[in-house]
């Protein structure tokens, strides 16, 4: 079997097609390759990367033809566009996937089957099995759901804004207007969620997520926006993180670690305590999640703050062990 | 640095570096004694130099520590690709690399000595005619890419020649491309072997970001092809095995079932069946070294068909092993004017358990799983509202009730008043 590791997928060989097709139409210059190695490259590309890619004493890599001027491809027209077996075969698994309705409809589903129609897939999804998972995933099959799904990707990508008509936790009918921003897939419940920044007297006012399993239905009027989202995320940021320490019995360095490896956070292991401190960094939507989240951890870990949070997790301890004494 | 290049030959010597730096980031250059202080510097600038921007260094009392930063929801591509881009190459690679492919876009067909004549004639600059490159070299990369599905090779007569293998993507109308590319952008962080979706359309901005996501596990998706691959052939797999403590390497033979993700813990393993043994179990993944296809195994189907029967009662990752299922019961106190949520939860996430009512504000979850330890985690996400809690397996319930123990005695001192 072939492997995943290999130059053709590299950066480098990357970096060589872009030059190799800019120094195909016309001679390109030294600004112009460097420009594409800062842009692509690693952060020392232009050390290891660019004196190979323009040597001209044969040492490197023989592609670039240099003159005064510049520097032109020694090929004879654009480098070839072609795909791996690997490549063919990860395609060709996705179109088994029940998501892939939400991008490609039955046409383009059977035009890309017999595009790859000797191709076999390269694994098959009903292969691997997602445990610890939420009971009420959301219903890909749905053409509501479907055109909801397509509705919001078009309107990001145009930077319109939304209407939304939806039920909320409580089950209630509700109408909001928002420009939306990403959407969220969450892989342990298989569910999105929209995000994005609630429009309120033609202002934005806060960062939301509405389940688009619960969204009834959506138009676009016309309106463009051009808002950064990034302040009404920010506003969300809890401003001090949570801190906890963590103790390496039961393996619970491993466990803690990397359970948390998806937030943002700072950790520091004293060698005399045998201990290690973590600081979190988390939002507003986060916190219940992660309060049950490091409940679920035990004595493996103790929570040294804020103030707030500390009060919340302890009270919960406290409670319980009121309960069981 | 001498001897020091920016890409490596071999990608295991990155792999556990990358996974120390994302998950742990407090090891310092002292906790790698396997290593002579000049390896450590090299992997370490190299992971920089892969992932500057996520880079973050700090000074403690111990040394100088490095973590990457891993804000995983505000990412549209898991920013760990790039370190799948970073394979070393000889100049004859590259060089032969993009010559053939030009050369083969012009001619329907060619054999090796025909591309080594138009090499040498066409493509030959005042800076490489010193040192041809050789035939053998030339019929070596046009087998490799072969093997590689970019090429299609086919004997006419006694000769071989080759051809560029047709590029399924060129055919298709450009709104499927569209769409498809859109698809990509959303897939490759979720399936295995995500990077090469990301090789095929490697944009980084996406109009999707992601909840509950492990970036470090593409760094053993190399392994998981495999062993995805030895499930589809219904082969059995010889792995070399880091043991937990990561000090010494050991061999397994096994039959691959099928691979299972802990959504929680971050965690994936591969449920196999024990050809030593004869015993189903399970190995966690990132320990997995290397792994070597073996033969295929006749009587597949009733094994995996066997497993799936016992994994049906599992709570999570552990299958049932004896006849008796063992029970779990828990009394919650849920106030049922204010915390429906809670007993939602419980729904959507207490597996083929059940909820009953008891009485006003108190509710019975129940269930028989395969293995009660396993569910702690996830009991203790309750803690503060239990009333009371059971189970057939007493060691594990009285251990939960010493850990509530200990979890308060942690806080004994503290007023939170």
């Amino acid at each position: 079997m072939n492997n995943m590791y290999n130059e053709i997928y590299g950066l480098y060989y990357f970096m060589l097609e872009k030059i190799l097709s800019e120094a195909g139409e016309a001679e390109t210059t030294l600004r112009n390759i460097n420009n594409i190695v800062s842009q692509y490259g690693f952060s020392e590309s232009n050390l290891y990367f660019t004196p190979d890619a323009i040597s001209r004493s044969g040492t490197g890599y023989n592609l670039l033809k240099a003159s005064d001027s510049g520097y032109s491809s020694i090929l004879k027209s654009s480098p070839v566009k072609y795909l791996t077996n690997l490549q063919k075969g990860f395609l060709k698994s996705i179109l088994s996937d029940k998501k892939i309705c939400l991008f490609l409809d039955d046409n383009m589903i059977k035009e890309l089957n017999d595009a790859l129609a000797d191709i076999p897939p390269l694994f098959n999804v009903d292969d691997i099995l997602h445990r610890e998972t939420a009971a009420d995933s959301d219903n890909y099959s749905d053409p509501n759901y479907i055109g909801n799904f397509k509705k919001i990707l078009s309107a990001i990508k145009q930077k319109k804004a939304l209407i939304i008509v939806f039920n909320n936790s409580r089950g209630e009918r509700k109408t909001m207007k928002l420009m939306p921003y990403k959407l969220e897939y969450g892989i342990r419940d298989d569910k999105f969620r929209l995000c994005g920044v609630s429009i309120y007297n033609e202002r934005g006012n806060g960062y939301v997520k509405l389940n688009l399993a619960r969204i009834l239905s959506i138009t676009m009027p016309n309106q463009s926006y051009n808002e950064n989202f990034e302040g009404f995320i920010a506003a969300k940021r809890k401003s001090e993180p949570i801190e906890i320490e963590v103790y390496d019995f039961r393996n619970g360095f491993e466990r803690v670690f990397i359970g948390l490896s998806n937030y943002e956070r700072i950790s520091s292991f004293n060698e005399e305590t045998g201990k290690c401190t973590i600081k979190l960094y988390y939002s507003d939507d986060d916190e219940q999640e992660l309060l049950i989240q490091l409940l679920s951890y035990g004595p493996a870990i103790k929570i040294l703050g804020p103030k707030e949070f500390k009060a919340k997790f302890i009270l919960r301890v406290r409670k319980q062990y009121e309960i069981l004494k | 640095m001498a001897g020091y290049s920016e890409l490596i030959k071999n990608f295991e010597k990155i792999r556990d570096f990358t996974r120390d730096f994302l998950i742990y980031g407090f090891k310092t250059r002292n906790d790698y004694t396997r290593l002579s202080p000049r390896s450590y510097d090299n992997e370490r600038r190299r992971i920089e130099s892969y992932l500057s921007e996520l880079i973050a260094k700090n000074q403690d009392s111990r040394g100088k520590t490095i973590s990457i930063s891993s804000n995983t929801t505000a990412k549209s591509s898991n920013p760990l690709f790039k370190v799948w881009q970073t394979k070393s190459f000889t100049k004859n690679d590259c060089f032969l690399h993009f010559v053939i492919l030009d050369i083969l876009s012009t001619h329907e067909r060619l054999n090796v000595t025909e591309i080594a004549e138009i090499i040498s004639e066409n493509y030959i600059t005042e800076s490489n005619n010193e040192d041809p490159i050789d035939l053998m070299t030339i019929r070596n990369k046009l087998n490799e890419y072969t093997k590689l599905g970019i090429l299609e090779a086919a004997k006419h007569g006694k000769t071989l020649y080759y051809a560029l293998a047709p590029n399924p993507l060129l055919k298709i109308n450009p709104e499927t491309r569209e769409n498809l590319d859109l698809a990509l952008s959303f897939y490759k962080n979720i399936l295995p072997a995500g990077f090469l979706g990301h090789s095929i359309n490697n944009t980084q901005d996406s109009p999707f970001i992601y909840r509950q996501i492990f970036f470090s596990q593409i760094l053993d998706d190399d392994i998981l092809l495999r062993i995805l691959s030895a499930i589809n052939n219904k082969q059995a797999v010889t792995a070399t095995m880091a043991s937990s403590t990561r000090n010494m390497n050991r061999e397994t033979n096994f039959l691959p079932l099928k691979i299972l993700v802990n959504t929680k813990t971050g965690r994936r393993y591969i449920a196999i069946y024990s050809l030593r043994n004869k015993k189903f179990s399970t190995i966690r993944l990132d320990y997995v070294k290397e792994a070597a296809h073996g033969a295929v195994y006749s009587d597949y189907d009733n094994v995996c068909a066997d497993y799936l029967l016992r994994i049906k009662n599992s709570f999570s990752i552990t299958h049932q092993s004896s006849e008796q299922l063992n029970h779990v019961k828990m009394l919650l106190s849920i106030d049922e004017a204010t915390e429906q949520f809670m007993l939602e939860r419980i729904r959507r996430e207490g597996k083929h358990g059940t909820v009953a009512k008891i009485d006003t504000n108190l509710f019975e979850y129940s269930i028989d799983v395969a293995d009660t330890l396993e569910m702690v985690p996830w009991l203790r996400t309750f803690i503060g509202r239990i009333v009371k809690l059971e189970g057939t397996e007493n060691h594990v319930i009285s251990q939960f009730k010493r850990d509530i123990n200990s979890m308060a005695s942690l806080y004994s001192e503290t007023n939170i008043d």
